[in-house]
Parts: C-alpha cells; structure tokens; sequence
C-alpha cells in the first residue's frame, strides 16, 4: 500500500541513470559550429583586435587624420582624465534609467504574468508593439512631447513644479529617454521568470507574511531575481552606450561618451585613436560592472 | 531500410558491462529472455534496469558485451536498425503529429506496404480507434500511454519495451493499464520487457522477474518464488516485507539448520537457507507469522513479544511486535476469527511460525 | 483506502476560520488592482510616442514638423514624396531580409551544435555568443568601422550595402542562437529517441521531428533579427559609407524637423507588423480550436 502510494508519487525517475539528454561527441559539431564561429570571429573579434591596436596608435603631428602603428598609452590616459565627466554622465544616466525601468516594467511583468489571464498574448503583443516604430522616430515623438511648448511642459509649467522652466534639453529628458527605450528589455525578461514560477507559492507567502509588500519582498521578489538580474543588463548596457537620446533630447553642452565617441569617429579629423581607446575602456568598465553584478547577484541562466 | 537487421528469438544479453566515467552502470550482466514471454526488469532508482533497457534498444552501446536476438548479434547496431520498440517513459509521443501520424510513423519509415490498415488495427488493439486526428496533448495520460504502446506494437517487434510505462498514471488507471497491458501481451504474443521500480507491478504482470541492485542481477526468477524464497538480503527486503534478524549457525538438526538470534533460537529448512554456517539473515514473513495469546503447543518457532500497535484493515489486520531483541515484527492475520483477538498495544503475545516458512539469506 | 475524508461540517468550518477579514479584503483587492491598474498605464505610456508619430503624419507641416499646423492627407497619399526616404526604406528592408535569413540559418545550426553535441572548445563558443549581447552597440559600431576602413577597404570592400549586413549578421547572430537554444532545450530529448526507436535514421529524425519541433524558435528568432536589423541606428551610422538605412534617414533629418512622409512609413511598419503577430496568432489559436472539435 505504502509502495504503491510511494510510486504513484515518485514518476520513477531514475537519477544515476545517464542522463537521457546524451550528448554526442563527434565532428558534426564543429562543422555545425564553424560558419557562425567563424562569422563572429571575422566581425567581432577581429574588429576588436584592430581597434585595440588603434587605441595605441599616436598621430602625426600636424597631419590630422594621420597616425602610425605605436604602443601609446597617452590615448587612454587622455580618454580617462578629458573624458572622466562624460563617462561618469553615461553611468550615472544609464544607472537612473535602469531603476526607472525596473519599477516601471516589474508592475507590468507581474500583471501580465499573474492577473492578465487570457488577455496575456494581447499584453504581450501591446509591450512590444511600439517597437515596431522605428527607435528615431519615437525618441523624436518624445521631443515633442516634452518640448516647451508641449502639453507636459505646459502643465508642469502651470502647476509651477518645473524650477528650470523646460524639460527638454535637460539631462530629465535623456534619463526619460533612456527608459522609455529600454524598457521592453526589463519587462520580457522579468515577465518570463515570473511567468515560470509558481503563483501558489506566492500565495502560500501570502498566507505565511501578513503584509502584501513582505510577500513580495520575501517571496516574490526573490522568485524573479534572475529576470531582475537580465533585464538589468540588458537595460544598462545599452543605455551606457547610447548617444541617440543625449543627441535628441539632451542640452548642447554636458554629452555623454557615447556622443564623443561618435563625433571622434565621424566628426574630427583624427579622433580615431582616442575614441577606440573611450570605446575600449567603456566596454572594459560595462564588462567589469557585469562581472561584479553577476558575481553579488549571481545566476547562471544568463550564459 | 538499407541497414535493418532481422532477428527472430529469444532476447540474450551476454556478459554486459556499462560505464559512465568511473560510474558503472551495469556490471557484467548475463539475461536470457524466452521468445514470449513477459519479463520485468525490478529495482530501486539508479539500479542499472534503465541502461540496460537503453542497450537492448541501442540507444545505449554497452562498454562490453553482446545483446543478441535469436542469433543475431545486435551489438552496436543503430535504434533504428533492431527489430525492437519502446515504449518511452513519459510516452514521448510526437507533439506535432496527430494520433494516427504517430502511430504510423514506423511502418512509413520502413515504407509498409499496408500502413494504413497497420494503423487502422493497433489503434483498435488498445481502443483509441476514435482518437485518430487529435493531437497528443487533447489526450489524457492513460490514452497517450495507449497510443503509445501502439506507436511500438504496429512495427511487430521482436521485443518490445517498456520504460516506466506506467509510472505517470494514478492508482486506479495504473491497476486498469496492468491488466490492460497483460491482454495484449497475451494477443499478440510478443516478447515484453518491462522495467519498474514499482515491485507490485513487476509482481502482478510479469511471467519472470529480474531484481537488480547496483548494476547487478539480485536474483530472477517467477515473481511467487522470488517472494517465497529470496536469496539476497536485498531481495528479502525489496520484494515485499520480511522480518529478519542477523543470527549465528551454532547447530543442525534433521533438515534444518539452527541459528541463534539474539538468544532465540530458530530453525530454517537446510533447503531454504543459502548459508549452512557462519552468519546468517533469518527472515519470515509477515502473513506466515501467527499472533496468539498463550504459547501454541509444539509450534518450535516461536517468540514472546510487547504489543507496539495494531491496524485494522478490514480483510486483516496487522500488528507491530517489539521484539525482546529490540527489532519489531510485522504480523498480517487475516480475521478469519468469529471472535478476534482484541489485542492493545502493550500486551503480551506469543508469535509463531511454521519453521518451513522461514529463509535464511547471507547477512 | 483506509483513510476516510473529513467530515463536511468540518470542512466548511475550516474555510470560514481562514477567510480574511473585510479590511484583508479590500487590501486585497487593491493589490491585485494595482498591478492591473499600473500595467495600463505603462502601456499607455509606450504607445505614446507611436500615438504622436500617427498624429504627426497628418500635420500640414512647412519646413518643419514639430509644431502641429493643421491636417492633411496629403503625407499618406505620397508617401515617397520626400527625396531619398523610399529608397532608404528599400535599403532597410533589402538588409533585413538578408541578414535574417543568414543570421538565422547560421545561429540555428551553432544552438544545435551547442545543445546536442560535447566538443572541446564549448565554454569558449558560450562566451564568443554571450559577449556581442554585452557589448554596448557604439564600442561594436566603432571596431566594424576601423576594420572595414583599415582592412577590407584594401580588398575592394567598401563602406555601404555589404558592410551594413556584414556587421547586421554579426549582432544578429547571437540574439538567434540564444533564442533557437532556448527552444531546443525545452525539446524532450525521448522524442527524437523515439524516432529512431521506430526506425528514422538521423537525417530522417531530424526532418520528421527535431526541425518541424524547433520552427516556432526558428521563426521566433527570425522576427527579432529581422526587427533588430531594421531598427538598428548605431552600427549602421558607423558601417554604412553613404548608404542610406531608414533610421539614418530620419536621424539626418531630424535636424532639421522630419518630413511627415517618414512618420506615414514608420507607423505603417508598425501597422504591418501588428497585423502580421495578431494573424499569427489568430491563425494557430484558430488551428488549434479546429484540432480539439
């Protein structure tokens, strides 16, 4: 009676058994593997490569756009003293914006996974939408939007809560953009997390902690941390590189180092070594927040 | 099908060795299978009863050692090549494919000629006939256990297999499908292997049981011998219920042998005891022990014991029996009695046996 | 069964003890409310900017379109009227298409590489995949444009349509394996023994099972690369010579004000692609309604 009580339970599975997931060693891998491998080794590593090589590169004086094969630290050094503010700007927006994103995105990650019901693809389908849109033309849609003549403005304006008089222009605006253009980053992946836990051992956190916010800090929070923990990364990092939102709805003075990495690109004459030395340091710095982030909050579902 | 082997016979497995790294998974295992015949492979998780069943499907190659059908050896052959079907834990049934599409699948792939009547008469054979265009997931646990082992009895294989096969179903369906799954063994006659970790499923289905511990075979034999007489202390206790006590030979007398277990002194038949000096672990079970108030007369086996706790189970009732040796023994009587024995935990009671019943089994 | 169920009486009772109070209720109730609640108006909010780019397509706009100034259908009924903004359109759509389908082909023999098979070297190709995702576009675009500039200018490649899928391919890539990998992981590996169990060589396995098991992630991951390639700005600003993509398009024109002629094509991509998912959907939810009758 027991046995058989015990067997209807236990579905059998057999756990010192080989896994039957049995993975083939053979040749067809590689082979399988190597055009992409390939791919991304001759337009990702490969460029790497050369911009590192650029950064250490020194110009020709008096020849601007000119500059010789060298092993000149003086680009990263100019990158990290001249450009110091900017990257700060970029970290510190991007790092604005992710938070916003985060409490703006995980109410509707949780609608849509716990209180849409059958309205969920209909949900799903409005989040990511607007994407459809080109990302020019939205983030242009917000500079109307938040222009001094616009609506927002004007009300804020009305209210007399706005002390600088505009929004546009101001670094308010960028953070603003910054959010709006992530967000369907943060939303999926916590959606998904949160999707795939179950609701009855939220409401079984309901049951054991009066309070609705203890629940979700002890019980629910912690059940979506590793779609917390992509959406983050997946927001931020972008965000840190962006120059479009800076570009269109930021003041003249004040950029970010995306911008100056683009203008050193396509603009100035001769800005190509200290722009791939800002490029090579802003991705060493997003590598290493990553790795430091991952490491405090860490999951292995992102790799 | 360019490569597929035909075989007809009796299953062998000849001294077949699996290993994973430095984990072995069956150890030098020898089976002989009767063409047939419908055999169980018995034993706890991780015993070794799945590998071995992957081997015969090819789905694993051993390390060493040959699986051979009749005569021909299919060692190292493709799944795809043996004239054998499984049917899968969990059913693996093609998501994508209606019923009858699933069921078809291997007479299309080794382009039968009479597919469709193939189809037409398995699905009828396990009665999901009106189940034919839906999708597997319309379907209930029990029927796609059905469609199933029709998607594997349609190819007549020469040996069919069954993975766990009932182990998602609750109790009521799993009882139907036991009886169920011993009828169509019984129509078309094949060679089924069943692997279980569920002892009363092997007991009730099964024409020969193999029990596996570790990579090995236990012991193999008829389900009602393997029970009366087990010849390993794991079989003892993974067949059903034994009251054993580890106890030293000291004597003979007539055919038995007389051990002493912690100063009780009890006889096995010589014939029922794989030991005759040293160590031995004596057993009895529970259903062959009598529970009674005063000591029988002439009995010989028999041992006073403290009423632990009493069930009553309506054809029986069983009693916990705290032992003077310090173990506690289980006792199953049935209530054959117009007036019952009306015992309370903490009465004395003497238990009996008949010295024939007892085994004894290395300790 | 030897266990019998509780009472009824007893049952009820239980429930009533364990009902919450009026105040729990209304708490409750506000809970569930606000998620509900706030989730529509995040939505609102993301539709905004689609909401003013409608709008602002019908705008009887002068030089520039910022200010409204009246309506017009006259946007809608040329929407090629503005020098260059079809032909950028073409461009986006052409380098779409093709990334697509090379970064999709591609990216789905790498995740069954990566999830069917051990080989030496895989920690090494996890991270080659992991690591364009973690890159910020701008450090991506700036590397593509040193290599192609230094490099394959003196092969005879230079900047404009091929660089552009070149480099769209690459960022493409990644986001598809990870997609595709995601869905064969979640495939019951017993499915494809099963096959070959009923005598499906590999090849036929794969076919019969495994591809027609793994379409939805590899049309999936199809539409994001599609959408990815299209909407990049970034990259394609450095790779792209005077190639003309439909965001640069608008991103050189939003200097001075952009024509409403783009609004009318971005909001009717946005339409398309609507339709486009809601058919899809409507179209499996229809199927499967057909299957169950």
């Amino acid at each position: 009676m027991t046995a058989l009580a015990h067997a209807a339970v236990d579905p059998g599975a057999d756990p010192a058994a080989p896994a039957p997931r049995a993975t083939k060693r053979s040749w067809t891998a590689y082979v399988l593997l190597l055009p992409g491998a390939l791919w991304l080794g001759v337009f990702f590593l490969l460029p790497l490569v050369q911009l590192a090589s650029v950064s250490l590169q020194s110009r020709y004086p008096g020849f601007p756009g000119y500059y010789y094969r060298d092993v000149n630290l003086d680009n990263y050094a100019s990158a990290l003293t001249d450009y110091a503010p900017h990257f700060a700007r970029s970290f510190l927006y991007a790092g604005l914006a992710t938070l916003l994103a985060f409490v703006v995105a995980y109410p509707l990650a949780y609608a849509m996974a716990f209180k849409a019901g059958r309205w969920r693809n209909l949900m799903m389908i409005c989040v990511i939408a607007p994407f459809f849109t080109s990302f020019i033309l939205r983030t242009f849609a917000w500079s109307q939007i938040l222009a001094d003549e616009g609506w927002v403005a004007g009300t804020l304006n009305f209210l007399h809560l706005l002390p600088g008089g505009n929004i546009i222009n101001t670094p308010v605006a960028v953070i603003a953009g910054l959010t709006y253009n992530f967000l369907p980053f943060m939303v999926l992946p916590i959606y998904a997390s949160l999707e795939r836990a179950d609701p009855r051992v939220i409401e079984a956190g309901g049951d054991l902690y009066a309070n609705g916010f203890t629940t979700f800090r002890t019980v629910t929070l912690p059940m979506s941390m590793p779609g917390v923990l992509a959406g983050t990364l997946l927001t931020f990092i972008p965000a840190a590189g962006d120059f479009v939102n800076m570009e269109l709805l930021g003041p003249q003075r004040g950029k970010m180092v995306g911008n100056v990495i683009n203008d050193q690109f396509l603009a100035i004459p001769g800005g190509y070594p200290v722009a791939a030395a800002l490029s090579f340091t802003l991705m060493a710095a997003i590598l290493v927040m990553v790795f430091l982030y991952v490491r405090r909050f860490g999951t292995e579902e992102l790799v | 099908m360019a490569g597929f082997r035909e075989a007809s016979g009796d299953l062998q497995l000849e001294s077949v060795t699996k290993t994973f790294g430095d984990f072995t998974a069956v150890d030098d295992i020898d089976l002989h299978v009767p063409r047939g015949s419908f055999f169980a492979l018995l034993g706890p998780s991780g015993c070794g009863k799945t590998t071995t069943l992957r081997m015969i499907a090819g789905l694993e190659q051993p390390t060493a050692g040959r699986v051979l059908i009749g005569d021909t050896d299919l060692t190292g052959s493709r799944p795809y090549e043996r004239p054998v079907n499984t049917v899968f834990q969990s059913y693996a049934l093609f998501p994508h494919l209606n019923i009858r599409d699933n069921v078809a699948f291997g007479p299309k792939r080794r382009k039968a000629a009479d597919t469709a009547k193939r189809t037409d008469d398995a699905l009828e054979l396990v009665q999901m006939s009106g189940f034919a265009t839906r999708k597997p997931s319309q379907l209930s646990g029990g029927q796609q256990q059905r469609v199933a082992l029709a998607r594997a009895l349609v190819n007549h294989p020469e040996v069919l297999l069954l993975d766990e096969p009932l182990g998602a179903l609750d109790l009521k369906l799993r009882r139907e499908m036991q009886v169920e799954l011993k009828r169509i063994q019984t129509e078309v006659g094949l060679t089924f292997i069943h692997v279980t970790h569920d002892q009363e499923e092997a007991m009730t289905m099964a024409d020969t049981v193999a029990v596996m511990n570790r990579g090995h075979i236990e012991q193999l034999g008829a389900p009602a011998a393997l029970y009366d007489l087990p010849r390993t202390r794991f079989v003892a206790n993974f067949l059903g219920q034994a009251n054993t006590g580890v106890g030293i030979i000291k004597d003979t007398d007539g055919d038995h042998i007389v051990a002493d277990v912690l100063g009780t002194p009890v006889k096995i038949l010589k014939s029922r005891s794989q030991v005759h000096d040293g160590e031995v672990l004596f057993g009895v079970r529970p259903e062959k022990v009598t529970v009674s108030r005063t000591q029988p007369e002439g009995a010989g086996n028999d041992v006073k014991g403290v009423v632990r706790d009493v069930s009553f189970l309506g054809v029986a009732t069983s009693y916990l029996v705290d032992m003077p040796s310090g173990t506690t023994w289980s006792c199953y009587e049935q209530n054959l009695d117009v007036e019952p024995l009306d015992l309370r935990p903490g009465d004395e009671v003497w238990l009996t046996w008949n010295a024939g019943h007892a085994f004894g089994v290395p300790a | 069964m030897s266990t019998t169920s509780p009472p009824a009486s007893a049952t009820s009772a239980r429930s009533t003890a364990y009902r919450p109070s009026a105040a729990k209720r209304a708490q409750v109730w506000l809970a569930n409310h606000f998620a509900i609640l706030s989730a529509i108006l995040v939505l609102l909010y993301l539709f905004l900017p689609v909401a003013y780019t409608f709008a602002f397509s019908f705008n009887d706009h002068g030089k520039t379109n910022i200010v409204w100034q009246g309506f017009t259908w006259e946007h809608w009924q040329d929407p090629c009227g503005v020098p260059g903004v079809c032909g950028s359109l073409v461009t986006s759509l052409q380098v779409g298409a093709i990334s697509t389908v090379v970064a999709t082909v591609l990216g789905t023999l790498m995740a069954l590489a990566m999830v069917r098979y051990r080989f030496r070297g895989k920690s090494a190709s996890n991270v080659l995949i992991f690591v364009p995702m973690a890159t910020p576009e701008i450090v991506m675009g700036a590397a593509l444009l040193t290599i192609f500039v230094q490099g394959f200018a003196n092969i005879g490649i230079d900047l404009g349509f091929t660089t552009i899928v070149f480099s769209h391919i690459m960022f493409c890539l990644s986001f598809v394996v990870v997609t595709v990998r995601a869905r064969i992981q979640s495939l019951d590996p017993r499915i494809e023994e099963a096959a070959q169990d009923l005598y499906a060589s590999p090849m036929q396995t794969f076919w019969k099972v495994t591809f027609p098991l793994i379409l939805p992630g590899i049309l999936g991951a199809a539409m994001l690369a599609f959408s990815l390639s299209f909407d990049d700005f970034i990259i394609t600003n450095f790779v792209s010579g005077n190639e003309n993509t439909f965001p640069k398009f608008v991103y050189v024109a939003s200097r001075r004000g952009i024509p409403a002629e783009a609004n009318v094509i971005g909001f009717s991509m946005f339409v398309i692609a609507v339709l486009l998912v809601v058919g899809a959907q409507f179209v499996s939810s229809v199927r499967a309604s057909k299957v169950k009758e």
